[in-house]
């Protein structure tokens, strides 16, 4: 059998189609972002130990795309950073993980609002919850580590781009994927470039999206909310018992936005309640004018030209407030 | 560690790097033992003590049957390896499915009563390994193999890694004599590994989680279908089966093969089977034997009348069916195969084998066969058997036809079944390590060449291995 012939011709095939294919798509402008996935979560859900200087970052695309890992970093440098949050979930149930977790006793930044402590969305996160407790373990490990080196490197790695579903989108006549203007990297943490879309559509969209939501929607009472969320106290208690720290972060959204939340989940009868409770940790945008100040080019995520300045303002209040400890980092002091 | 991670990938590549120097025989077989442990361990490394239960009371179990002169005696020490080996399995995988059951039928008959929520995690592969090492012992217990003497190689038998988690399930007869002696191994072995590999990371990747997955996923999780819908739901998932295990096979045999072993084929061409029982004969190959051979012919098999025959059919494709999983929808997918292989017996007693299998009945027979193991796999992928039925419903009333195939995903998956089928014709009854051998080299190099950049080109969602949950 001729094998070394063969697998000249299978590599040369391979790598030639490979690199092809890469150039064609970066010549479409389309550029390479890792894959925020379960296993990944796993990962950082792995950084969660009994050292004290963990901060775990909980909550949904807010703080993805608004919290500079970097920036953190760069404060408290010997801090390990495990960020749980997940796009388009609440986080209760990863809170509950947590506190289920008796080695932790880190901080928890917590993005939330009112909305996403309705209790129908307590167990939206529970799967990547399980997934890690489960299924997740040294083999998925190094897979998602190798991973994400190629997705961070290779458009091609990403399925959005993979052979078969384009072919199904020719069949289909749906055309190229779309220029995403959400970057991911390792952190998970993710960069929206809004300069790259029509913000203007994209906001009118959400809105719709967002006031039929709203109207579609039953809210609970506020003495209901407040009694399905006995178990997110008991919760916070848990950690903040064994010496860790629980603090409920409101992210900031814009004028349009706010209004609707009001109009729905009002702060003072819901927000307002919840935190003045004995022994929560919280903070609200719309008590910072600093935070308050960031233009939401989409009503409720900031640009990743902004992400830097709001992290150092975010880590400096909290700080102020005497819920994170004094920096270490050399980039402490807050810039303008 | 799952065959398509980037994980197996260096862990086979450090293997085949240390079992190719130039070292002595046991050394390489301990770098395998290890190799496999690490192997098993790599998913969740507590449940590699089930594994070395198992190894060691068969290993004991084995050994005393083998000097006890007194056949009591010897069933005693084959129910303690039944006992422990169906222990763990029935507890960790029926536990939960009994005790719902159980709470159910006390409902019914006025008793509330709710068990604790068990939460048990299923030790990956437990299914597999189990049968694998009970084959060893009742093999011993027959008196068709002697235990064999190194626990070494025992241990090795039990937990090689090319098939440790979902099979080939292998029999202690065709292994362990292949530890006697070093293999033949090398670049040539690799190399037709290699190109196993590649073929059966096309066939998972591509097929089974780039194609057929995502329609038969979308079909089945909706209310209600049509009964276009329903077959194309049906269809697609029988390509994504069959591709998904399949592939899992070939890659397995593939790996084997590169460290010098040889494992029996696990499917062969399957769709193109004329009959149930050549069903049988060409799907999930080492389970069919294992319960042909260990429940089957150990309830009788067809030597207690016709009736009994039947019976015997009929438990075995049940319990067969309970194997995959703890759900009433495979008791339901195992029964049914049992009804048709009931049917196909009858038949073939009324009028005789000889005319079922005339050439002009065959292709009509293979078209019934098919058709009937498309609407089997309804039950074996449905979330329930309100589902399933509700999908028959449709199926089965041409009057429910009423949607056309116009999704370019739909159309995709069926064409690639239909290819799948060509390709299963064409390669009947062929292994596919002889047919690489055969072809022209060039025609070898651009089929494989192009599988592999496909390959590398469609990165899908990371799916488990279906029978991984087995």
């Amino acid at each position: 059998m001729h094998w070394r012939k063969i697998y000249l011709v299978i590599f040369i095939i391979a790598l030639s189609s490979v690199f092809s294919t890469e150039l064609y798509w970066r010549h479409l402008s389309y550029r390479p972002t890792v894959v925020d996935d379960k296993n990944l979560w796993s990962v950082h859900r792995q950084r969660i130990s009994d050292k004290p200087q963990t901060l775990a970052v909980l909550g949904a695309s807010r703080i993805q795309l608004g919290f500079s890992p970097e920036v953190f970093h760069s404060l408290y440098p010997d801090w390990t950073l495990a960020n749980l949050t997940i796009n388009a979930n609440y986080p209760v149930a990863a809170l509950a993980d947590l506190a289920d977790n008796t080695e932790f006793r880190g901080v928890v930044l917590m993005a939330i609002d009112a909305r996403s402590l309705i209790h129908i969305f307590h167990s939206m996160q529970q799967p990547w919850v399980d997934y890690y407790h489960r299924d997740f373990g040294p083999g998925l490990w190094l897979h998602s580590q190798m991973a994400t080196f190629k997705q961070s490197r290779l458009v091609t790695a990403n399925a959005e781009f993979s052979l078969t579903r384009r072919f199904v989108a020719w069949l289909g006549d749906s055309g190229k994927p779309h220029v995403t203007y959400i970057v991911f990297d390792r952190s998970r943490f993710a960069k929206a470039d809004y300069q790259q879309i029509k913000v203007d559509y994209h906001l009118r969209e959400r809105f719709n999206a967002m006031r039929k939501s709203a109207a579609e929607f039953t809210v609970p009472t506020a003495d209901e909310w407040l009694e399905s969320n006995e178990k997110l106290l008991h919760w916070i208690g848990l950690i903040q018992q064994r010496g860790g720290k629980v603090i409920l972060i409101r992210m900031p959204t814009n004028q349009e936005s706010w209004e609707v939340d009001e109009e729905h989940l009002p702060r003072r009868d819901y927000w307002d309640r919840l935190t003045g409770q004995e022994g929560i940790l919280s903070l609200h945008f719309k008590d910072w004018p600093e935070l308050d100040s960031y233009p939401l080019p989409d009503g409720s995520h900031l640009d990743f030209r902004d992400k830097q300045a709001f992290t150092r303002d975010l880590l400096h209040k909290l700080k102020e407030r005497g819920y994170m400890p004094d920096s270490t980092g050399q980039s402490g002091v807050r810039q303008q | 560690m799952n065959f398509d991670s980037y994980t197996f990938l260096v862990f086979w590549l450090v293997v085949l790097v240390l079992y190719n120097r130039p070292l002595s025989w046991s050394a390489k077989k301990n770098i395998l033992l290890g190799a496999s442990y690490i192997f098993y361990a790599a998913w969740n490394p507590p449940f590699i003590i089930l594994l070395w239960i198992s190894t060691l009371v068969d290993w004991h179990v084995a050994k005393k049957m083998f000097t006890v002169l007194r056949q009591r005696q010897k069933k005693l020490w084959l129910g303690l390896s039944l006992l422990t080996n169906l222990g763990l399995l029935a507890y960790f995988k029926y536990s939960a499915f009994l005790l719902e059951n159980l709470e159910q039928l006390l409902a019914s008959a006025g008793f509330e009563h709710q068990f604790p929520d068990q939460n048990l995690i299923l030790p990956i592969g437990i299914s597999f390994y189990t049968f694998q090492t009970l084959s060893y012992t009742i093999d011993v217990y027959r008196g068709q193999i002697k235990p064999w003497p190194s626990f070494r190689d025992f241990a090795l038998f039990v937990s090689f890694f090319p098939q440790l988690v979902a099979g080939p399930i292998v029999r202690a007869r065709s292994l362990l004599p292949q530890m006697l002696k070093p293999p033949q191994h090398g670049w040539n072995a690799i190399a037709l590994g290699t190109a196993m590999i590649i073929l059966g990371l096309f066939q998972k990747n591509v097929l089974a989680d780039g194609i057929f997955a995502p329609v038969a996923d979308q079909y089945f999780g909706m209310a209600s279908l049509d009964g276009i819908q329903a077959w194309t739901a049906s269809i697609a998932f029988a390509g994504q089966i069959f591709c998904d295990f399949a592939g899992y096979s070939t890659i397995a045999i593939g790996v084997a093969r590169s460290l010098g072993f040889r494992i029996a084929m696990n499917f062969n061409a399957p769709y193109t089977a004329i009959g149930f029982s050549d069903f049988w004969r060409r799907w999930h190959i080492s389970l069919s034997k294992w319960l042909r051979d260990y429940l089957y012919i150990s309830l009788g098999g067809n030597r207690r009348g016709k009736w009994l025959t039947l019976r015997n059919l009929m438990l075995t494709m049940l319990l067969g069916g309970l194997w995959h999983g703890a759900a009433w929808t495979f008791a339901a997918w195992g029964a049914l195969h049992g009804v048709f292989l009931v049917i196909e017996r009858v038949s073939i007693n009324a009028i005789g084998r000889g005319r079922l299998q005339h050439r002009f009945f065959k292709p009509i027979y293979a078209l019934i066969t098919l058709v009937a193991v498309l609407l089997s796999w309804v039950l074996f992928r449905a979330e329930s058997l309100q589902q399933a039925l509700a999908m028959y419903r449709v199926m089965l009333n041409p009057g429910a036809w009423t949607e056309s195939v116009t999704a370019g995903a739909d159309q995709l998956a069926l064409l690639s079944f239909a290819l799948l089928l060509v390709a299963q014709t064409l390669f009947r009854n062929h292994r596919q390590e002889v047919w690489l051998l055969r072809l022209p080299w060039l025609l070898t190099a651009l089929a494989l060449g192009a599988m592999l950049a496909i390959l590398l080109l469609s990165p899908a969602p990371s799916r488990a291995f279906i029978y991984f949950q087995f």
